[in-house]
């Protein structure tokens, strides 16, 4: 009977031993494990470091030298989240049960939008709301105004289809993407497919691929199709954007620069032209940071040109720029002069 | 991998070579008592998972296992074929912080051995073999954010040993608990152990940043930027069998299956591990 025991503990015991051959997992509330290996997974994905000029090494030098053995989750925090900060990047967040680092690129300008203002004066009081959009005719019924304030992945052919056929007499659309903060990028080529009559190459993106911070993938071509039902192409279409415009928004501003009949107007986007990816750290901790860029045609025939240099340096991951500067005054709360240059560029 | 891992690994892989010298020169004349199962079977179990790609910390949960086999067997030789879909939650947690994960896997597998009669008796009988197994496997992790989604396939390989102890009764047995007289009848039972060690292993895995990036370009594909890794990593797998046959030449089955894989590499490495507690009815169709 002995022998059976023994031989049953042994065949189980056998089968229990993937500890020999795996990894052993590395949960940690150790701050400098934690430092190491955020800023290891950082160094090794992301994908912005030469276009913002960013020394991380020197980046760890700094903040390890804030942390010590025995320090409260929150100083930790506190230090992780502002070497995250140091990207300068709103795709980039550390996040814990208890708070979530961010950058808040918006705050580096003025705040250029205020949707009171324009309910207040331009929309009528039952204004439509059809999916994600708020809309309606503005500027004696000439105009389509259309509010798209976050890219929820909703957008379908009736919402829009129902939005074009509306609007299909006027003299022109405007899409409010001021504030929007991005989401779903489907919704951009959903939004945009709309708006073309040929097939159109919008923008080439690459993504990271080695352990050198230039090493990147070939650039992949962003094709869109057109629509193959109601479509506006044959008036004017306005996009406003302010630097609360992120992320898909961004990705739209950019892909824009390709549509010859769209004008972006307002102050310059906040950037997020980097897909972000997540992970967690050994204390569970969370994180995310981009890991691509995203370029113009005419950048990404400058990068095959070999001018990366010049290609940082006037990166739209800093901002996609408005074809016409606009800005808010905000001493007449009566007018949103964004808006309001936006329907003098139609109807001029 | 240590020593020991690596010894066991050479020494499960040179065994199926002993085949060649030793396979029964009767087995055709045995072919036609060969039998063949349907082999239905539920689990419970508990699994682990660690995809460093994301998180250097393990994911632990419990699962519930399905399975469809086909069994021929004789004393000489045994083939299964088949499919095993297992499903289950799984979560890490340290101090307040928790991350929850579901977990899909399809695997088909097909296995073919042979008696080796100098490593077997009346009452033992080791079999020899090969196993090629293939485990497709998706988590979904919300705390990944946009790498929530992870999706790998493995392709393995692996040499098999399966050893059965014949536990039948061949006399009727008289016995008394107290008071209780009762009979117990012949019957045939066995038990058995299988251990699959991986000789050839592939797997389909992420590439360098994890995610690829077909989304933003409006292409969006399944298995963008992935790599096929050739023999790389490793699997291990074993079952535990104790089987109960019916007078109806059917039979009951209850299994411990324990199956552990990695892959290899120094980036986004993975590793898993299953453990099954199964039920299998065995039905005789021939």
């Amino acid at each position: 009977m002995n022998r059976k025991i023994v031989i049953l503990s042994m065949v189980l015991g056998l089968s229990s031993c993937e500890e020999l051959f795996f990894e052993d997992e590395v949960s940690s509330t150790s701050p400098q494990t934690n430092l190491d290996y955020l800023w290891n997974e950082v160094d090794k994905k992301y994908s912005f470091f030469e276009v913002k000029n960013i020394d991380w090494e020197e980046e760890k030098t700094r903040h390890e030298a804030m942390i010590y053995e025995g320090m409260s989750d929150d100083s930790l925090f506190q230090v992780l989240g502002s070497m995250m900060t140091e990207l300068r990047d709103d795709h980039t967040n550390l996040i814990s049960s208890f708070n979530v680092s961010f950058f808040g690129v918006r705050f580096n300008a003025q705040d250029n939008f205020d949707f009171r203002i324009i309910q207040d004066n331009y929309l009528p009081r039952d204004y439509y709301i059809s999916g994600p959009f708020t809309h309606d005719f503005i500027a004696n019924n000439q105009i389509g105004y259309i509010r798209f304030p976050s890219f929820t992945g909703t957008i379908n052919f009736t919402n829009l289809g129902f939005i074009l056929d509306r609007y299909k007499d006027t003299e022109g659309l405007i899409f409010d993407l001021r504030e929007n903060g991005g989401g779903a990028v489907s919704d951009v080529f959903a939004l945009l497919s709309r708006l073309i009559d040929e097939e159109t190459l919008i923008y080439q993106s690459r993504i990271r691929n080695g352990k050198e911070h230039s090493d990147f993938s070939e650039l992949e071509s962003a094709y869109l199709e057109p629509y193959p039902g109601t479509r506006y192409t044959h008036r004017p279409v306005v996009f406003l954007i302010d630097r609360g415009t992120y992320s898909a928004g961004s990705f739209t501003s950019l892909a824009t620069k390709a549509i010859p009949n769209i004008t972006l107007i307002g102050d310059t986007t906040g950037g997020g032209l980097g897909l972000p990816n997540g992970g967690q750290l050994p204390n569970g901790w969370r994180y995310r940071f981009s890991i691509t860029q995203a370029f113009t045609n005419e950048q990404a025939s400058k990068l095959e040109a070999g001018l990366e240099s010049e290609v940082n340096a006037d990166n739209y991951e800093n901002g996609v720029p408005p074809d016409i500067y606009a800005i808010m005054d905000w001493t007449n709360m009566d007018t949103d002069e964004v808006l309001e240059r936006a329907i003098d560029e139609i109807l001029k | 991998m240590n020593i020991q891992s690596i010894a066991c690994y050479v020494i499960m892989t040179l065994m199926p070579l002993v085949r060649c010298y030793s396979q029964d020169t009767d087995s055709l004349d045995r072919s036609t008592k060969r039998s063949l199962y349907l082999d239905l079977g539920l689990g419970l179990g508990k699994f682990n998972y660690t995809d460093f790609g994301t998180s250097p910390l393990t994911f632990r949960g419990s699962s519930y296992a399905v399975s469809v086999n086909g069994l021929i067997l004789d004393d000489s030789r045994e083939i299964h074929f088949g499919l095993d879909y297992i499903s289950g939650a799984a979560s890490n947690v340290v101090r307040n912080e928790v991350a929850v994960s579901q977990m899909y896997s399809i695997g088909i597998h097909y296995t073919h051995m042979y008696r080796i009669k100098a490593l077997s008796s009346e009452k033992w009988n080791t079999k020899l073999g090969g196993q090629i197994n293939v485990l497709g496997e998706l988590r979904y992790a919300p705390a990944m954010q946009n790498a929530d989604i992870g999706l790998d396939v493995f392709a393995n390989i692996l040499a098999s040993v399966k050893v059965t102890r014949d536990l039948s009764r061949i006399t009727p047995k008289e016995k008394k608990i107290w008071f209780i007289r009762y009979k117990l009848d012949p019957r045939k039972k066995n038990l058995s152990y299988q251990m699959n060690v991986g000789v050839i292993n592939h797997n389909l895995r992420n590439g360098y940043a994890y995610l690829g990036q077909s989304s933003v370009v409006n292409d969006f594909q399944l298995f963008d930027d992935y790599q096929f890794h050739t023999l790389s990593g490793f699997r291990m797998s074993s079952q535990l069998d104790y089987s109960y046959f019916l007078k109806n030449n059917n039979a009951l089955r209850l299994s411990y299956l324990w199956d552990a894989f990695n892959t290899g590499g120094d980036l986004n490495q993975f590793q898993m591990a299953y453990h099954t507690i199964k039920l299998a009815l065995l039905f005789n169709m021939k």
